[in-house]
């Protein structure tokens, strides 16, 4: 995060009023890795020198070292997330947002949450689908605490959503990473669409999955991997090849837990996606019956916890190249660039 | 028409393929052992392999090569025997050639594989190796193919990289295949050096010809420096240049019969006793100049690791300065450059929001290893404003995270 200090907060009298915001400011910059950008030139500014030269020694290194690595920063790094310090109340509608001094420092000092539907799986998804230096930074800011996930399964996201909307702060530090469900390509769920129309309402960060659901981000590889790890039987090995067989498309939008037979009973007449069967049948056309077949019952529904990293039980994790080869770098390569840039 | 970029699979730490676009200037940086020199000697690699010496297709008595073998060269983690390659060129008649080594080992040789030839209208000739069935290594013959047409076999015979083919294939296939030959000799001009430098001579027998190259540890550089000097050369006016900009001591080279010395400054003090950056640091400027003096007539390419190395931090963005002069040049050469300096990426930067040196001459590309330990490449291009589109975060300000740390140490050493 960037947050641009303006010159006269660092003046006699703002200091007055807030003596304590501008070195809380400077202190969870450094701690929590955020950058400190002026509008002003701080080696000609007066007001500045003044302010600097009051502090104790200790915390004009802080300082400083807080002005110099933000300026390194910003000759290279991108940053899409910037405040204003204010000495009035928050102002969260301005762009930037204008940021006082009851929430500044909660803001600097809050971890990126990213809402999840399910913790587990979802948080190891998002652990292995990254790419490049993005996904280092990812992961880094996992271990480190200033990313962390929240779990918000199925329609309690959208509720989520819908409350933390108005809480500003929080809303400003959160991304939403959800399923499109969608049955074919760029069809997504009512469900899905909602949580979308609810993030674009609350201002907070969304990303819904162009595939359908994260168990599709499997490279086929990886299947036939945990076929031969885990899954012996024969049946499942066919149906490994049925679905290494589909074209990129219908891998995307293969219902990998239930298969056809699930999505027959949610497609049928009446219910809300039969409006979608035409699209699906030709989406899935001209396969052969017995991949339609093998592909009727799906792998399980616990099928996405592949994504969970054992090495203990011979799951290394899924390798960038894999996941390269299956075509994700389009769709992933911006999602966590977008996410690294808003730490 | 230079070489627009390379593409290597299962080389060294690079299992999948690696694609390194060329620019004007190319810059690779990378933390160490992530795979940086292994891509940028791979240029010279193929210059040595470019020589029309009857033998194996890589030259693996390149320096590049470090005394290794084959099995040095691929990747130790898939047990695949072979390297691909994958060059391309802005040329309509020669767009791409790819071709995959496989190594011999029980008879340590390295055989073409198979190839294909592109043009920009799609594939012009394919070729796959037929196995000896006697297991005898003979002459290396080929199943070649026209895209749609008929199967013909022929003799190739490989000088370096270079087919020689014999009368067996038509015409029209015989001249693709000097094409080959025409675009790999254009990469013999490859000037490569390298980290590790060795010392100028004091004084040294003035050349009988003209020097044209210098070797990866630099050595060569001062013959080339004293030659010019002689004849009115561009190369020492621009390396004595820069050394007078910017270290404030103009470098000489003193002529005396049939001798020279390298000296600097009023007092001629032997270039081998000023500071170990300015010595260090001739050969990285002679072989820019010598590069950009090339490109005039011909493709150029110019290889260089870690070329600021003993300079102070101050200088690294001089001399990023002086490789953007010749990167702006109308008819610059490929300039690849290996760092870990911030300073000389500031030195491009500032290039570019000057507009002394155009963005889309510039690419960086980033290497890393995964978790995997499997190289990659990832490419971050240049606006007008010299900012890159993406950089790894964090890279470069490493040593204001070890300031925190010091900051904090202090804290807790002063807290009651």
């Amino acid at each position: 995060m960037r947050v641009i200090v303006p010159e006269q907060l660092f003046s006699a009298e703002a200091r007055t009023l807030n003596p304590f915001l501008l070195p809380a400011v400077f202190h969870a910059c450094m701690v929590h890795g955020h950058e400190v950008a002026t509008e002003f030139d701080v080696t000609e500014s007066v007001t500045f020198a003044a302010w600097r030269d009051s502090r104790l020694i200790d915390e004009r290194e802080l300082v400083n070292l807080v002005l110099r690595t933000s300026v390194q920063t910003e000759a290279r790094e991108t940053i899409d997330c910037t405040v204003v310090a204010s000495a009035e109340p928050s102002d969260w509608t301005t762009t930037p947002p204008r940021i006082g001094p009851d929430d500044l420092v909660a803001l600097l000092a809050a971890p990126l949450t990213i809402l999840v539907e399910n913790e587990l799986n979802d948080g190891a998804f998002l652990k292995a689908v990254g790419f490049g230096f993005e996904r280092d930074e990812f992961l880094r800011g996992l271990k480190s605490g200033r990313i962390r996930f929240d779990h918000a399964g199925g329609s309690e996201m959208r509720n989520i959503i819908v409350t933390r909307g108005p809480d500003r702060l929080r809303a400003h530090r959160m991304w939403a990473v959800f399923d499109s469900d969608a049955l074919v390509p760029d069809q997504p769920s009512s469900e899905a669409q909602r949580k979308v129309d609810a993030c674009v309402t609350a201002e907070i960060r969304h990303h819904m999955l162009l595939r359908r659901s994260i168990e599709n981000y499997l490279p086929p590889e990886e299947l036939d991997q945990a076929t031969v790890l885990n899954l012996r039987d024969p049946t499942t090995r066919r149906n490994v090849g049925a679905f290494r067989r589909l074209r990129p498309n219908q891998r995307a939008h293969y219902n990998l837990k239930g298969g056809f037979d699930a999505d027959r009973v949610r497609l049928r007449p009446g219910s809300p996606d039969a409006r979608h069967r035409p699209s699906v049948d030709e989406l899935f056309s001209g396969m052969m019956n017995g991949d339609v077949d093998a592909l009727a019952g799906g792998f399980g529904k616990d099928i996405a916890a592949l994504f969970v990293v054992a090495p203990e039980r011979g799951r290394p994790g899924i390798s960038e190249a894999a996941r390269r080869r299956d075509g994700q770098e389009a769709e992933m390569i911006p999602l966590f660039r977008a996410i690294v840039r808003s730490l | 028409m230079p070489l627009k970029s390379f593409e290597v699979t299962n080389y060294r730490a690079f299992v999948e393929p690696a694609r390194v676009e060329l620019k004007e200037l190319t810059l690779l940086f990378g933390y160490n052992n992530a795979g940086k020199s292994a891509l940028a000697r791979l240029l010279p690699l193929l210059r040595d392999s470019s020589f029309a010496r009857r033998g194996l297709p890589l030259n693996l008595e390149s320096a590049a090569v470090r005394g290794g073998e084959f099995a040095d060269l691929r990747s130790r983690q898939t047990g695949i025997r072979k390297i691909e390659l994958v060059l391309e060129w802005d040329d309509p008649d020669l767009r791409k050639i790819r071709f995959v080594l496989q190594d011999l080992p029980d008879r340590r040789q390295h055989v073409i594989e198979s190839f294909e030839i592109e043009s920009t209208t799609g594939l012009l000739l394919e070729g796959e190796w037929v196995v000896p069935s006697d297991g005898v290594m003979g002459p290396t013959v080929y199943s070649v193919r026209r895209a749609g047409g008929s199967e013909t076999r022929v003799s190739i015979d490989w000088h370096g990289l270079i087919p020689q083919v014999d009368s067996g294939l038509p015409l029209g296939d015989a001249s693709v295949m000097t094409l080959w030959g025409t675009v790999i000799r254009s990469l013999q001009d490859v000037l490569w050096v390298g980290a590790v430098r060795s010392m100028q001579p004091r004084i040294a027998k003035f050349p009988r010809l003209r020097p044209d190259t210098i070797a990866e540890d630099g050595l060569g550089a001062a013959d080339v420096l004293a030659w010019d000097k002689k004849y009115g050369g561009d190369i020492f006016a621009s390396v004595s240049g820069w050394y007078a900009k910017n270290t404030g001591t103009p470098l000489d080279a003193a002529l005396r019969a049939d001798e020279y010395a390298l000296v600097t400054g009023p007092s001629q003090v032997s270039l081998s006793d000023t500071g170990e950056g300015l010595t260090q640091v001739l050969p990285v400027l002679v072989a820019g100049a010598m590069a950009a003096q090339r490109a005039q007539e011909r493709s150029s390419y110019l290889v260089l690791e870690q070329p600021e190395l003993h300079l102070h931090p101050a200088a690294h963005a001089p001399l990023a300065e002086f490789f953007c002069g010749i990167a702006a040049a109308p008819k610059a050469p490929r300039i690849v450059i290996e760092t870990h300096s911030e300073n000389f990426l500031f030195g491009v930067q500032l290039a570019i929001a000057r507009n002394q040196l155009d963005p889309a001459r510039v690419l960086i590309h980033w290497v890393r290893q995964d978790e995997q330990s499997c190289a990659t490449v990832t490419p971050i291009r240049m606006d007008a404003d010299g900012r890159p589109d993406a950089w790894p975060k964090g890279v470069f300000t490493e040593e204001a995270e070890l300031a925190r740390q010091l900051l904090e140490a202090r804290r807790q050493r002063s807290a009651p």
